[in-house]
């Protein structure tokens, strides 16, 4: 299992976001830090294919970002989750079921499990207009995870959560990291302190640090301070 | 496939506004066609009769004239009305006429010239020794249409020959009798042409939507999101308009049939016209009427939705939907261009008005072959519809990048 950018690159006319990114992901949790505008969320949408790198090249295992079975072990959620107001809970994990191209029977199994894990199986059957801004993104969380992804991509997957949630998800993220490639991105330093295997800092479009976290044994806030004064 | 289909049926029955939009639509259909059917009347007694009554007194005092259009019976209907009016100073007299209007109406039309208004005057003018010459005088009509002086451009011989044919195949003597039900059935798949404003508010948000709503991300990222979910949102937004449309039409068809009944369904359009160069019944003439809009309105959707994909808002494909059908109407024909009137024909309110297409002798000459405008229309329409509904998929595939 294996994510390869290689020189990756987002130009938009005289602005750089990503700039020649190359790096090699393997199972673990990946936590990506960086400042407002450091590129962070335009290296997502490119790994997810959603914007097309003007350099470079993004594959898993040999698969291109462009293919359907690229996307077919992709999990992603946006840090602006947007949802079907008229649909429930059950319809929207079912429909993003159907996308993702679970069998119905399958999908319905999964999506009640899936439900329940994120705490929303009473509200199942409630429109989504009527959810929480927490509830929201747990149904965003609910849905990167029906294909059982071995690739999940998060932006800010604990915003709007409060802290016991957090925890959950943090372990939550932590076990799929076991056996997937995770990437999140996060402006909670301890969220990425507790679970990520390894850090990648970003600034104007390229990595300023990425490393092994156990191997630095000091605060990462304190760590984060300084690559930043630093660069 | 079948869940993905189910769900975007969903989306676009589920949003408050369409559910507002479909119910209006459907109530302009049932209180248009109860309208259309409040037609007035005089009988033979000068008796007012409105609605049921008015349409099957009349229709059964035009059927009862005559069962065919044969010369003898047109110069004898024609002399006795020239006798009853001779001393009249007006040159004709509307009492006599109304309720045989139907018949008036056409031998007037027909001797009429094709550029001229209809004048019941005509009547009185038009000689009756040695029979009227009826069918003569639609042959010389149409001659005259196509050898006739254009600015922008004449007949070619082989446009005249292509027309002249078509015209001389139409069987003669027409067949008499009531056509009123069709009429109105006729008028009431015009209708259809305001369904439209539901159309465009239903399809327009079928991309834009999931930009509003944001859900475009998730979309496009999921395994099918590229692919089957496009062709599921085109493919339901087509069935919907079929299905709406034809919902609408077989609203205003039944309600029709069960009031008035089928009576006249074989008869020829030439009753209607007796230029039009189609050897059709006026059943079949509905039924291309109702699938000339039917193809228009898939057009117009598959247009919204290319529209949709490429625009991050509803509002916005709504707006360009209405410039194209009502602001095109706007557009002045030319005088000295033949391609621009060509052109100008083919937007989508000149293409509604079907009696228009049937009488207007419009062709589009391809080299050797000759397409009629009728022709043209369900060409042009049908590949404009596939190249915006394959476009709308690529649009929306790439409007993120």
């Amino acid at each position: 299992m294996e994510l390869i950018l290689d020189r990756v690159t987002k130009q938009y006319q005289n602005k750089i976001a990503v700039d020649r990114v190359s790096l090699r992901m393997y199972k673990g949790v990946y936590g990506l830090l960086g400042a407002n505008g450091a590129g962070k969320s335009t290296l997502m949408r490119m790994i997810c294919g959603i914007l097309h790198p003007t350099g470079g090249s993004i594959s898993f295992d040999g698969l291109d970002v462009s293919c359907e079975g690229y996307r077919s072990i992709l999990g992603y959620l946006p840090q602006d989750f947007g949802y079907y107001p008229d649909f429930t809970g059950m319809d929207f994990l079912l429909y993003m079921a159907s996308l993702k191209g679970l069998p119905r029977s399958c999908a319905k199994r999964k999506a009640a499990r899936l439900l329940e894990l994120v705490d929303l199986q009473d509200k199942a059957r409630k429109k989504v207009k009527s959810y929480s801004g927490g509830m929201k993104q747990r149904l965003g969380i609910a849905q990167a995870l029906l294909n059982d992804p071995k690739l999940l991509i998060l932006d800010e997957p604990t915003a709007g959560l409060d802290p016991r949630e957090r925890i959950r998800f943090r372990n939550l993220i932590a076990d799929i990291g076991k056996d997937s490639i995770v990437l999140l991105s996060t402006h909670i330093l301890s969220d990425i302190e507790h679970i990520a295997d390894t850090v990648l800092m970003m600034k104007d479009g390229q990595f300023i640090y990425q490393g092994k976290w156990e191997d630095n044994r000091e605060d990462l806030e304190t760590f984060y301070m300084e690559q930043f004064k630093e660069a | 496939m079948r869940q993905l289909l189910y769900f975007e049926w969903k989306k676009i029955l589920d949003r408050k506004v369409n559910r507002i939009a479909l119910l209006l639509g459907l109530m302009l259909v049932i209180a248009g066609n109860l309208v259309l059917i409040q037609h007035e009347d005089l009988d033979y007694n000068g008796k007012e009769l409105t609605g049921i009554a008015a349409i099957s007194t009349q229709g059964e005092i035009e059927k009862a004239l005559t069962p065919a259009l044969d010369e003898e019976f047109l110069t004898t209907f024609l002399q006795e009305y020239q006798d009853q009016i001779a001393d009249n100073p007006y040159g004709y007299d509307f009492a006599l006429i109304h309720p045989k209007s139907n018949l008036f109406s056409l031998i007037a039309k027909n001797y009429t010239e094709w550029n001229e208004y209809m004048d019941y005057e005509t009547l009185s003018i038009i000689p009756t020794d040695g029979g009227i010459g009826f069918y003569d005088r639609r042959m010389k009509k149409i001659e005259s249409l196509l050898n006739a002086d254009y600015t922008y451009g004449n007949y070619t011989e082989s446009e005249k020959t292509y027309w002249l044919e078509r015209a001389i195949n139409i069987d003669t003597p027409f067949a008499w009798g009531n056509t009123m039900v069709w009429d109105i059935i006729w008028r009431s798949i015009d209708m259809l042409v305001y369904q439209f404003f539901v159309i465009g508010i239903c399809i327009a948000p079928v991309f834009a939507g999931e930009c509003q709503n944001r859900t475009d991300t998730l979309l496009l990222t999921t395994k099918y999101g590229k692919n089957k979910a496009l062709a599921a949102k085109i493919l339901i937004s087509l069935a919907f308009t079929v299905l709406y449309i034809t919902l609408c039409g077989l609203i205003g068809f039944i309600m029709n049939v069960l009031l008035l009944g089928t009576e006249g369904w074989n008869l020829p359009i030439q009753l209607w016209d007796t230029i039009y160069p189609y050897q059709w019944s006026v059943a079949v003439a509905c039924a291309v009427n109702f699938g000339v809009i039917l193809l228009i309105m898939l057009f117009l959707t598959a247009f919204s939705l290319l529209l949709s994909a490429v625009s991050r808002t509803p509002l916005v494909v709504l707006a360009v939907d209405i410039m194209l059908f009502f602001g095109t109407a706007f557009l002045p024909s030319s005088k000295s261009s033949g391609l621009w009137n060509r052109i100008l024909r083919l937007f989508p309110l000149h293409c509604f008005d079907l009696r228009s297409v049937l009488s207007a002798y419009n062709d589009y000459p391809l080299g050797q072959l000759i397409l009629s405008y009728l022709a043209t229309i369900f060409l042009v329409y049908g590949i404009l519809t596939v190249v915006c509904a394959l476009g709308a998929g690529k649009g929306f595939q790439r409007h993120r990048a």
